[in-house]
């Protein structure tokens, strides 16, 4: 029988903070700590013949807080990207050495606001990368940005790095609803942006939407998403708004400063949305991500399908072989830590998921991708029989139309979309529970 | 030398431990250094509520004018559920000190304290405690004390008890004005049994007041209601620390040890007689414990069913007024169900397992034991509605009647009948304590009572108004069954007893605290309440439509893992009903006050 090691939050040295079901010992995989992070996990525990599939960059940098933002960015600050840009370095040559030169598929530099760096700032940001991978197998290189810090140099850079996607936070074409998330950028700014970035040759291009805004109609929504639909992208994030523990929307719903929007309108625009965006030749691909055909977002698809990933920068999480860790949430400790006079990469979280929940979390994982769990493939990767497992749920949840069993995968239908973490809760407890003749191998 | 048995009575908080530590401290048993304050109330849970639950007994002498006495301070417990043992207590006594806090005045308690005082025949020494307080009104609770217990006021001795202020003059109205026993050494044995605790050595601890003969160690003993024998292997004293003596003489109090496995063997009120030459009679009023509250225990989350009965077991070795049965119900799987002799007794026990065995539970909303006349003439008691016979068979269904006495401030007279009568109260009388403080007496169903009675009186009367009650039987009336129904399913825990007339609003509130409770599910989830097949009050908790992460990406995987997991574990604390998961406080539901 297999255990689980979660490791977390190196300086809580409470163990009674650990979930009270480790009765048995752990299994001994060894996560050394150094210069009071954890280290990198080592090769040896790593899944036979893996590789790196995808590379995460994260920016910190923001010109201002959005309200609703939950990620790491700090605004202002920009005066230390020179010692970020080291430290980064740092990070990439430390990695190098640890998983040897990664091949990745696909990259990603998300934030914060990577375009606010300065183009000579981008241009050797993007140059640490290159210099950190090999590129042969690279299919899609994507970069967030703001429209409003996105202008034709910026775009050079990118293009010149090897930047061939770009996703924009658009959100909103409203400027009442910009103003309630409190961003700062015009909605005009918005095509502009993608021009500009067509212009260069980059037209692989996706907005962010965010839907459910506080006052927001469904009629205001599909405003909204006609205008998107209008802007001709290849890709859209429609993201309903979920309010965020220690955000200031969430603050600011709690002093009764506007109320959500109720629960029903949000589950109609959530329906609306996957309607209208089909009709305008948009596939929905997961929860909140719709793509025009063979244009789904591969780098978010790694996520999903629990590929390796690798990941630099402050509060980035990297993945493999079970292994989940986490860089220390703060750009001074992480300057300070690589910049040392023995850098580490900051780890201040690691995670180790064997067997059935890791499984479990590769399950819920690719229920939130339309093709869901199919079944063979899951079978494959992990030498479980899912349907084995899930029969109960998908007996108990399928007359509720809920989930699905087509073409052997396991589906969440719409309705079930929109109560998906109800489904997903029974998913990891159903596999936590499943017994030995059920795990396969 | 002269005997003094007597006890302290009093209604809580008046100071009644304190004085005994006083006592105690003044006949010199103990020392100041030795004395962990209230010496007598040897339970945490005791002392933090400020109550004693156990009674015990302490001997200690003491010199007045050259002459010396012993005094035997018999402890008795303070709260209505607790009568019996209290009228088993002052059985064993002569004199009994009327205790009553000078700032407060009498109360619920302290009259029927009084009251069971006279009862037993004793000699009362009204004390007025507390008097060096600033807004103590000595004179004004003495006339009180006149008027309602017809207790000469002038006899009263006023201390304070804290201070020690008076208790000299106390001390010597015990020797003075307490008679001493009357019993005869060379008649046959009659002890009474007025306490027992369990010690883990030792076994059985049985506290005795000899009336008449003697015992000793080694004499074969008969318990005359039990119809046990046994073999006394030890006497003694608690002086207060325990003394061992080879025999107990007609008037003497102490503790006998008699290789005793279990609480439950000995009952309080009971005779011990010579096993070879036994008193013709038992003494009077011997009756077993009798449990007028019941409810269920299941093991809470992080217990099992075997720990619990393990808890329970070990609990009743200090506590043979409690039972325990094994109880299953299709919504919380194993349990027990379990009786006490009242609410707050309930409460007791229930912290107890929390506190000293260190187990979680599920209680039940509480109960009473009801009469079901059947159509045959056969009486049959149930403690639960789903006992309930099926009701073709049933002639009547006969619950508990209580005479209550509240004592309140005058101007609450209005507040606390519309209380009572709401509560199918039948007015007895009302009688003035003293210009603004009247008590109110009622007979009123029990389980009226057991329901968030108090918490309204003390509402309605700012904290002034208290409550005493006594059983005075069980009354038949037009009682029905009410099934509370989740996702169309009768839930066995959830249904009650309840009077026609409250069906609706009971109902009703029942259904509304349930909705608060039971969290949205994919489907809707009617409630309902009926008697037999009439719904009586519905409600419907609406499907869950919304319950989504809209972004998951590399960095946020975990944490919403830990999240679902989360949100899992605390789901598994509750119990599945069919299709439907019903979190435990919903099993309090019952509890709610209805409109």
């Amino acid at each position: 029988m297999q255990h689980d090691k979660i490791i977390s939050e190196l300086n809580c040295k409470n163990d009674n903070k650990r979930p009270k079901n480790f009765e048995l010992p752990l299994p001994q995989v060894e996560i050394r700590a150094q210069n009071g992070f954890f280290a990198l996990p080592a090769s040896a525990d790593f899944d036979e013949n893996s590789q790196i599939d995808a590379l995460y960059v994260h920016i910190p940098f923001c010109t201002s807080k959005c309200h609703y933002c939950d990620f790491f960015s700090l605004a202002g600050h920009l005066d230390q990207t020179d010692a970020f840009l080291d430290a980064m370095g740092r990070e990439f040559e430390l990695h190098v050495a640890h998983f040897g030169k990664a091949t990745p598929e696909t990259i990603f530099i998300g934030g914060g606001t990577p375009t606010l760096l300065s183009p000579d700032a981008l241009s050797r940001l993007l140059a640490q990368i290159n210099n950190a991978i090999n590129t042969h197998r690279l299919t899609e290189f994507t970069v967030e940005a703001n429209p409003n810090t996105f202008d034709i140099q910026r775009a050079k850079v990118l293009r010149d790095g090897g930047v061939n996607r770009i996703s924009f936070g658009a959100q909103s074409f409203s400027i009442t609803e910009l103003a309630v998330l409190q961003r700062d950028h015009n909605p005009e700014s918005v095509p502009i942006a993608m021009d500009i970035a067509r212009s260069v040759g980059i037209d692989n291009l996706n907005l962010d939407l965010i839907f459910g805004i506080p006052g927001q109609t469904l009629s205001d929504w599909d405003c909204n998403l006609r205008r998107a639909i209008e802007l001709n992208s290849t890709h859209l994030s429609c993201y309903g708004l979920m309010y965020e523990p220690n955000t200031p929307m969430t603050a600011r719903m709690k002093r009764g400063e506007f109320t959500a929007v109720p629960d029903e309108l949000q589950i109609d625009m959530l329906a609306h949305t996957r309607a209208r965006l089909a009709e305008a030749g948009f596939i929905r691909y997961e929860i909140s991500n719709f793509a025009r055909p063979g244009q789904a977002c591969r780098h978010n698809i790694h996520y999903w399908k629990a590929r390796n990933h690798l990941a630099v920068g402050p509060s980035a999480a990297g993945y493999h072989s079970g292994f989940r860790w986490k860089n220390v949430q703060s750009l001074t400790r992480y300057i300070d830590a690589l910049n040392a006079a023995t850098p580490a990469v900051p780890i201040t979280e690691i995670e180790h998921l064997t067997g059935t929940s890791r499984w479990g979390e590769l399950a819920i994982l690719q229920l939130r991708l339309n093709e869901g769990i199919v079944l063979h493939e899951f079978q494959q990767r992990t030498g479980m029989d899912a349907m084995a497992i899930l029969r109960k749920l998908v007996q108990k949840y399928s007359p509720m139309g809920l989930l699905a069993l087509c073409d052997s995968a396991i589906t969440l239908t719409e309705a079930g979309v929109a109560v998906s973490d109800t489904i997903f809760a029974d998913v990891l407890d159903a596999f936590a529970q499943c017994g030995p003749q059920q795990r396969g191998s | 030398m002269d005997i003094r048995n007597f006890s302290i009575v009093a209604h809580i908080d008046h100071g009644k431990s304190t004085l005994a530590d006083r006592i105690l401290e003044r006949t010199g048993a103990i020392t100041e250094r030795d004395m962990q304050a209230q010496f007598l109330d040897d339970l945490d849970l005791e002392r933090e509520r400020g109550i004693t639950i156990k009674a015990s007994a302490v001997t200690v002498p003491y010199t007045l004018d050259g002459r010396r006495y012993m005094f035997n301070l018999i402890d008795t417990p303070g709260h209505v559920d607790f009568h019996y043992e209290v009228a088993k207590a002052l059985q064993a006594c002569e004199g009994a000190l009327l205790l009553v806090d000078a700032t407060q005045g009498v109360q619920a308690q302290t009259v029927a304290n009084a009251y069971a005082a006279i009862e037993a025949g004793l000699e009362i020494v009204p004390v007025i405690n507390k008097i060096d307080l600033p807004s103590a009104r000595p004179e004004q609770v003495a006339e009180e004390m006149e008027q309602v217990l017809g207790i000469d006021a002038l006899s009263a001795v006023h201390i304070s008890a804290k201070s020690g202020l008076g208790v000299d003059e106390l001390l010597r109205a015990i020797c003075l004005r307490l008679p001493g026993p009357r019993g005869q050494t060379d008649k046959p044995l009659q002890a009474l049994i007025f306490d027992s605790k369990y010690d883990d050595y030792r076994g059985v601890i049985v506290y005795i007041r000899v009336m008449n003969g003697k015992i000793t160690v080694g004499q074969k003993i008969r318990l005359m209601g039990e119809q046990r024998v046994y073999q006394v292997t030890g006497l003694g004293k608690f002086a207060p620390r325990a003394v061992q003596v080879e025999s107990l003489e007609a008037g003497e109090v102490g503790f006998l040890v008699a290789n005793i496995k279990t609480l439950s063997d000995v009952t309080i009120g009971d005779t011990i007689t010579d096993a070879n030459a036994p008193a013709s009679e038992a003494l009077p009023g011997y009756r077993p414990p009798k449990q007028m509250v019941y409810c269920d225990f299941y093991p809470g989350p992080d217990t099992e069913y075997t720990q619990l009965r393990e808890a329970l077991e070990k609990l009743r070795l200090n506590d043979s007024s409690f039972t325990f049965e094994p109880e299953t119900s299709d919504a919380l799987g194993f349990g027990f169900r379990c009786g006490f002799l009242g609410l707050l007794h309930m409460e007791i026990v229930q912290e107890r397992l929390e506190r000293e065995q260190h187990v979680q539970v599920v209680q039940t909303a509480p109960t009473v034991p009801y009469e079901i006349l059947l159509n045959d003439g056969t009486v049959k008691m149930i403690d639960s509605a789903s006992m309930l016979p099926d009701l073709s068979k049933v002639r009547e269904i006969r619950e508990p009647m209580i005479r209550a006495s509240i004592i309140v401030p005058a101007e609450n007279i209005g507040d606390i009948s519309k209380l009572c009568q709401d509560r199918r109260g039948i007015y007895k009388k009302t009688e003035y304590l003293g210009p603004n403080r009247v008590i109110i007496e009622y007979e009123m169903p029990l389980a009226e009572v057991i329901f968030d009675f108090f918490d309204r009186l003390k509402t309605a009367t700012r904290g002034y108004g208290t409550l005493d009650y006594d059983l005075i039987g069980f009354r038949a009336d037009e009682l029905v069954k009410m099934d509370i129904l989740v996702n169309a399913q009768a839930i066995d825990a959830l249904s009650l007893i309840v009077h026609r007339s409250k069906a609706e609003s009971r109902g009703r509130a029942i259904i509304r605290k349930l909705k608060e409770e039971i969290g949205k599910h994919l489907f809707e989830v009617p409630l309902q309440a009926a008697v037999g097949s009439r719904v009586i009050a519905r409600e419907t908790i609406s499907a869950m439509r919304k319950n989504v992460t809209a972004k998951c990406y590399g960095g946020d995987v975990s944490r919403k893992r830990k999240l679902l997991e989360k949100q899992k574990a605390g789901k598994k604390r509750m119990k599945q009903v069919g299709q439907v998961e019903i979190p435990q406080e919903a099993f309090m539901a019952v509890l709610e006050p209805g409109e």
